[in-house]
Formats: C-alpha cells, structure tokens, sequence
C-alpha cells in the first residue's frame, strides 16, 4: 500500500470504526508511536488519545471538578500538540509527556482564575474516604485507613500530588521532577519523603 | 537493595513492594511471601506500610465512551481546520476545494445549479447510442469525450460512455484504470462508476484503478478535488479526496481509507513508464500480462518475490532480464508466453532454513 511516505494520512471525513487499525499500534513503543505522531499521521494521534484520554480525565479531574473545563483543556492540549508535533521533544513515556503537559495547562488557566487548588470547592487529590481498619499483626497498633485519608487530605498540594504521582500513576522521581518542574530528581525524592513524615506526624497525633 | 535492613518507611517507598501490594503478580506473590516467611522479625514493617498503600484509594473519575468520542471529534474537527487553512495548496485550487465542497452538497440535493445556471448551457453533443471504449491486453488507448475531457484507458479496460452523457450529467462506467482529465463544467457533473464506488468529478485530473479481479479500488488525485461515496448510497457518507490524496477502497471490508500516492507508482503507466515497488509474484505476473498482453505459464510454485524496478518503454525481455538478474526464479520467453520456474539451488545459492 503505498501510505506513510511523507505526507500525512488522513483518515476520512467521518471516522468510520476499525479504521484505526488499533491493534496494530498496541505492539509498538511509546518512542516509536510518538515519533508517528510527530510526522503527521493521525491514526498515531487517534491511537495515544485513545490510550490516554481517561487517564488524563481522571488526572484533571483530580485538579478541578469541573468536567467541561478539564474536557476543553484536554481537547486543547491535542491540538496543541498535533500543530506543534514537529517542535514538541521525542518521548520514551507518553503518558509522562501528557500528564506533564496538562498540569501545565491547568496550571495557566488556574492562574488566570487565581484558583490552582479547586473550582467547586472541593480540595484536589483527595483520597476516598474508608472506614476500614487494618491490624497489624503483632502489635496492638490498629491501622486505620480512614486517619490515613484524612492525613494525606491535610498535606499541601504538592504533597498529596506526589503521592498521587508516587503511588497511583506510578511515575518515577525523575518523571515527577519534571511533570512538578523541578530542576532535581532529588528534589522529588525530599518532596516524598517530606509527605510520608508529614503523614506519619499527622497519623501519631 | 537489602530488604532485611528496611524500616517501613522504606518498604513504602519500593517501586517492587508497592507495585506487589497494588498489583500482586504470581512471581512477586511468591517472593514476597517466601521472603517474610523466612524474616519473620520484618513482618510487621512489612504489613504496616503495605496497610497504608492499599489505603491510597484515589477517587476515580472516568469519562463516558460518549465523552471520550465527542472530544476526539471536536479534536479532529480543529486539525481538519488548522491543517485546511496551513495547507501549501495554491490559492485557486484552495479557492476550487471551497466552490467544490459547496457545489458538492448542491448536487447531492438537486440539480438547482443547472437550472439556474442557463447562461452556462452548452450546446449538446449528443450521442446516440451507448459507446464503448475498450483497451486490450498489451494495449493502452488514449482518447477524447464529446465534452472535451480526455481519457487514458490502462490495458485491459473497458469505459462505457452512457447514452446520456453531457445531457445534465457526465456519466461514464469503468471496469479497470484510467486516467481522467475532465473538462471543467459546473452544470454537469462527471460521474464514473466502477464495481463498488461512484466518483464524481469537480474538473479535476485524477487516476481510479478498479479491476474486477483487484481487492481494493484506488482513486488518486493529480490535481482538483473528487467526491467518492459507495456505489448504492444516494450521497452520504462520502469523502472528498484532494489532490496528491488516494482513496483506496477495500472490497472484502467495505473500509476505506484515505492517503498520499507517489505519482510515478500510480500515473506512471500513462507515460508508459512501468513501476515496482516491492512487487510479489502475483503482482509482476498480473502486471506483466495486462502491459504486455502475455500469458503466464508456471510450472511449479515460484518462489517468494520483492522485485523494484523502474521501465520507461522498455520491452518485456528487457524487464525480464531485470527480474532474472535478482529473482529466485527463471522467467524465459517464448512468442507471448512467459515460462516461470524456481530456480535450482546450487550449493553456492543454498541457505540455511530456520
């Protein structure tokens, strides 16, 4: 078949399903997928938005409750990102190269607003509150998640973001460095272990 | 990295620890079961900050499949724009694509153009009766429509011009390649229909390959813009291809998708010029026959092809010999068949199979 040579791919007016040739894209690299999507072609872009858009939702969401505002900055930031593919860095991590991208962006709108932490009054990253406890075997000490909710909710942001980025998202200090903006990775280290003191403080009152 | 000497701390700050905790998988089950079964005296470090992991519920919040779709579309909707508007067309094709795009719609709903446009009638070069217009095996025809329009007929094609052509619509039926070069008339759009697909032209130079035997349908845009929508459908869905753009058709699936063509791969033949790009068997053995006009005739299994090559009018023993210097196979002529055999393997030709 005589496509992706130089020019881009277009996918037809409407999107017609199974065009994407999904399956296809899910054997191959972040590297490589992102280098596609750097050329043009829009299947590559369909495939990552695909891959990574509740993922990013759920982050957004995390900052901001207002569900149209994340999907517009999301949208946004796609568009972006596909106008400037040929300038934007190469990647070995999508998902790194998005999340930090879209902190940014939430960022600036935040900063227009004057309100970075939350828009319907509820505080970002927050853990879900669990009634459960936990023994510990050996010791009397019972663990009780729903103090360590409320423990983790009383840290700064960037505390609990970090434990978000740590522990859910699984991104490495280094990938936290950079998605928080630091000119460290140590830096994202002594960001953790400052939160999981801040915890152990809070826990032991 | 000594797991004996970690306070619980550490433990919850281990990538391995956490992610066993999150995500057990059997090996890491088994090492971490394994490992506190042998260091009882770590047990409690161990169950302590494994406690506080699994207590990191972050509350999830995922979009609706109708969500997720409706903001790929918007996406997609913006690229179209951005893309439309950066677009290194000139400005009298980009200035066609907007008249077209407009006319298309026009057409597809009535024929109120035409009527309206009685200033652009022009007399009417009436054919009486169904023309047909056929090229051979080993021949290609190159002719003019009543209404000007030029045709390049690819060996092996058969071009109906319709009884009614150049009254209200240009309608032609084509079985096998062509290339188009439509005069420009508004009043009365050009429509080729093939086996599965009906294209209609908005003055445009472009290529539709559509042998029976083929399981795909191209058409290549050299320069203007064509509408291309399924043969029994009245109008939607259907997709603009523009110039330097190919659609290609798949028969089996009935998906379409849309992409750039090198233009001596896919216009080449009007020039004469024969084009392989990574050409199997079956390929050079149908393209072989349909420019040459000969037969095939194969004695055993011939074995794998990827044959590239370049042929300007050139004859069939010339590109034989270019197939003989790098095949596997034995092409020989002999009057207007060509006689295909694997090559023997002699010990120097010999490789290993894995």
């Amino acid at each position: 078949m005589i496509q992706n040579t130089a020019y881009n791919n277009r996918p037809p007016n409407f999107i017609q399903k199974g065009q994407e040739n999904i399956s296809e894209w899910h054997a191959r690299d972040d590297a490589d997928i992102w280098e596609e999507f750097k050329t043009g072609n829009r299947n590559a872009l369909i495939f990552i938005y695909k891959s990574y858009f509740p993922e990013l939702f759920n982050y957004g969401f995390q900052f901001n409750k207002d569900k149209d505002l994340i999907k517009d900055i999301i949208q946004d930031l796609f568009v972006y990102l596909y106008k400037k593919r040929e300038s934007i860095k190469k990647t070995t991590s999508i998902k790194y190269y998005l999340f930090k991208c879209l902190r940014r962006r939430i960022k600036v709108q935040a900063d227009r607003k004057e309100k970075f932490d939350n828009a319907l009054n509820v505080p970002s990253f927050t853990i879900e509150q669990s009634p459960e406890s936990v023994y510990i075997a050996g010791e009397e000490q019972l663990i009780n998640r729903h103090e360590i909710s409320k423990a983790i909710n009383k840290l700064p942001l960037k505390q609990r973001e970090i434990i978000y980025y740590y522990y859910f998202e699984n991104f490495s200090y280094k990938e936290i460095a950079s998605i928080l903006g630091m000119k460290q990775t140590k830096s994202a280290r002594k960001l953790l272990y400052r939160a999981l003191e801040g915890l152990k403080k809070t826990m032991a009152e | 990295m000594n797991y004996k000497e970690y306070t619980f701390e550490d433990f919850l700050k281990d990538k391995f620890f956490i992610g066993w905790v999150k995500n057990p998988t059997p090996e890491s089950d088994y090492f971490w079961k394994n490992w506190m079964r042998q260091n009882p005296d770590n047990c409690e470090a161990v169950e302590k900050a494994a406690a506080i992991i699994s207590s990191l519920n972050y509350s999830k919040e995922l979009p609706t499949d109708k969500e997720t779709n409706e903001v790929l579309e918007s996406v997609m909707v913006d690229i179209h724009r951005y893309d439309f508007r950066h677009d290194d067309r000139k400005s009298w094709n980009a200035l066609a694509f907007r008249i077209a795009a407009s006319l298309a719609l026009v057409i597809a709903i009535s024929y109120g153009v035409y009527r309206l446009n009685a200033q652009n009638f022009q007399p009417e070069t009436i054919q009486v009766t169904e023309a047909v217009k056929k090229a051979e095996k080993g021949q290609k025809l190159f002719f003019e429509l009543p209404d000007g329009s030029r045709v390049n007929l690819n060996a092996n094609t058969e071009l109906i011009i319709d009884s009614e052509f150049g009254k209200g619509n240009r309608i032609v039926s084509l079985k096998g390649e062509a290339y188009f070069e439509v005069a420009k008339d508004t009043a009365r759009p050009f429509i080729i229909k093939t086996h599965d697909l009906t294209t209609t032209v908005l003055g445009t130079s472009f290529n539709i390959k559509s042998y029976p035997e083929d399981q795909q349908i191209k058409v290549a845009v050299r320069s203007g813009l064509v509408r291309v929508n399924l043969k029994d459908s009245s109008g939607t869905p259907f997709n603009m291809v523009a110039a330097n753009e190919m659609l290609t058709f798949h028969r089996k699936d009935k998906q379409i998708s849309i992409g750039s063509f090198i233009p001596e791969e896919v216009l080449g033949w009007k020039d004469h010029i024969l084009y392989f790009k990574k050409a199997d068997f079956d390929e050079i053995k149908k393209s072989l026959e349909n420019w040459y006009g000969v037969r095939f005739n194969i004695q055993d299994k011939p074995r794998q092809e990827e044959f590239t090559g370049i042929f300007k009018r050139e004859s069939l023993e010339e590109v034989l010999d270019a197939l003989n210097y790098t095949s596997d196979n034995v092409y020989t002529l002999n009057g207007n068949i060509v006689n295909v055999q694997p090559k023997k393997l002699t010990k120097s030709t010999h490789y290993e199979k894995f």
